[in-house]
């Protein structure tokens, strides 16, 4: 069984590594909700009818051959903040981190696939992939529930489909998300037309990290609203469709701001680059916002690459919580500016200023 | 700024709480689990008589207040209630995307054998006795395969 720290130095590839459309996708997630028939929802079910559950899903979900080698702990096992963690890499929900007993994340080797126990639901499965890779996490999340169906009986209804604790996400029980960089759009103030862009089309879009955050670093998921009805590669389609045309007016967005605003880019760029590497305080707004302009940078060519590979692993470093399990004690916000700010300076130590003579021919691919 | 379901709300919070909001604030941590855990199943209250799942003992109350459900069964009991509700979300009232390997070949069987029996009745009455001998047989099989399915 891998221990924490285990995972923990070796972050997911799926959030390292670029994948396909990587200048502006950042990784991608298909998660299935899926209940035991016959057993209280985890919301309404006492304490005890939880942990049975999760006492029937468990040797299942081991034995998954998607499963080998994994990390798994009980919440009652796994201190809050190290939940925490766990929430800001993306591998559980805020919902869940706050869950009690009975409450349990399985995540495999690669990270690749993570099933919350007793969420909303009693098992979401989180398929997960780099940059715009909705097929593979697609793949790994259908996987592990046909290998689950055999031995578990899902709550389901014929008319209904697979029945869920919100009626939200009756139906498919799916949600699929892909998350963007999109820091041109931004720059144009062009964001609110891609929601309502998007909405139009039943699509939500949504900040870092899910429903009710703020979209923080440039940073939007998109994600299917409707899981009732159209089927899941019907969604899958609708959502590939959305995210596809986003990209591709993201990418028109940073070629006419190197056209018409050259300057202004520059300036932002610049601006970014100095406070990230000279501040002496930095919120965890102004670390995204600015570490969101220096990867423009990097994508237009002005920035050099090789150096900022673990750039999300950079953005992960600076999160609260990962900020006080570097420092081993809880720190109270002005220290955690303070420490944010020294990992900030002492990473970019050997980054180069951006270099504006190679803004045209950088471009966008 | 927070963006779902077509709506765009702008949130104005310092930017520690921005960015940490439920996050890691521990307060929030009782709070939430005070609100997921759904906190004993609350007391019956009294004059209106209000209708509950007999199974988990949810009541229509619990989902209007909390649009959630208690249990599987809450969706039989409640269906009047929900697929309005239902309707509203998705647009749509039927699932038609995947199911488990065994209830989908279950389900398609009894639609074919729904079918079939409505051919007959048509049959029947046409007095085509030759198509409904034929019917029959096919109705037996389906019945058949139905019955294997389950055992």
């Amino acid at each position: 069984m891998m221990r924490f720290d285990t995972l923990l130095r070796h972050p997911a590839s799926w959030m390292s590594a670029r994948g396909k459309d990587g200048d502006v996708a950042i990784s991608s997630r298909v998660r299935l909700a899926r209940n035991l028939a016959g057993r209280e929802f985890p919301g309404w079910a006492r304490p005890a009818s939880r942990s049975e559950v999760l006492d029937e899903v468990e040797p299942a979900l081991l034995a998954l051959s998607a499963m080998g080698d994994p990390f798994v702990r009980g919440y009652d096992k796994l201190e809050r903040e190290s939940r925490q963690v766990l929430v800001e890499r993306h591998l559980i929900s805020r919902e869940h981190a706050a869950r009690g007993v009975g409450s349990a994340v399985f995540i495999n080797r690669s990270q690749s696939l993570s099933i919350m126990v007793n969420e909303e639901d009693h098992l979401r499965l989180q398929g997960l992939s780099a940059g715009f890779g909705l097929d593979e996490a697609w793949d790994t999340a259908h996987g592990a529930d046909c290998e689950l169906e055999e031995k578990l009986e899902w709550a389901l209804d014929s008319q209904l489909g697979y029945l869920t604790a919100c009626p939200t996400n009756t139906g498919t029980g799916m949600r699929a998300s892909v998350m963007l960089h999109l820091p041109a759009l931004a720059l144009l103030e062009q964001i609110p037309q891609v929601v309502q862009g998007a909405n139009a089309l039943g699509l939500a879009v949504r900040g870092l990290y899910g429903e009710g955050t703020d979209a923080l670093g440039n940073l939007f998921q998109i994600s299917n609203q409707t899981t009732l009805g159209p089927s899941e590669g019907e969604i899958l389609a609708r959502l590939t469709k959305v995210v596809t045309r986003v990209i591709e007016v993201e990418r028109q967005a940073r070629a006419n701001l190197v056209e018409t605003r050259p300057r202004r880019l520059l300036d932002r760029i610049g601006r970014a680059y100095g406070a990230l590497c000279h501040a002496w305080e930095t919120s965890s707004v102004d670390a995204l916002n600015n570490l969101s302009l220096l990867r423009l940078g990097v994508e237009l060519g002005i920035i050099e690459r090789h150096l900022l590979d673990d750039f999300d692993l950079l953005l992960l470093e600076i999160q609260p919580a990962h900020l006080q399990r570097g420092a081993g004690r809880p720190l109270e916000p002005e220290e955690r500016d303070e420490v944010r700010a020294a990992i900030l300076r002492e990473r970019l130590q050997d980054l180069p200023p951006p270099r504006p003579e190679r803004l045209r021919q950088g471009g966008t691919v | 700024m927070q963006i779902a379901q077509g709506q765009m709300r702008k949130l104005h919070l310092c930017a520690d709480c921005a960015q940490e909001q439920g996050v890691t604030d521990s307060a929030s941590f009782s709070l939430a689990e005070m609100i997921l855990q759904g906190g004993g199943q609350p007391e019956a209250t009294g004059e209106t008589p209000d209708v509950r799942c007999p199974s988990c003992g949810f009541s229509l109350d619990d989902l209007r207040k909390t649009q959630r459900l208690g249990c599987s069964h809450c969706y039989i009991i409640f269906r009047e209630e929900l697929l309005p509700m239902l309707r509203n979300l998705h647009d749509a009232v039927l699932h038609t995307g995947r199911l488990p390997q065994g209830v989908a070949a279950t389900r398609r069987l009894r639609e074919e054998l729904d079918g079939l029996k409505a051919e007959l009745g048509d049959a029947v009455a046409a007095e085509s006795y030759e198509k409904a001998a034929e019917l029959r047989d096919r109705i037996h099989q389906v019945e058949q395969a139905l019955d294997q399915l389950h055992n």
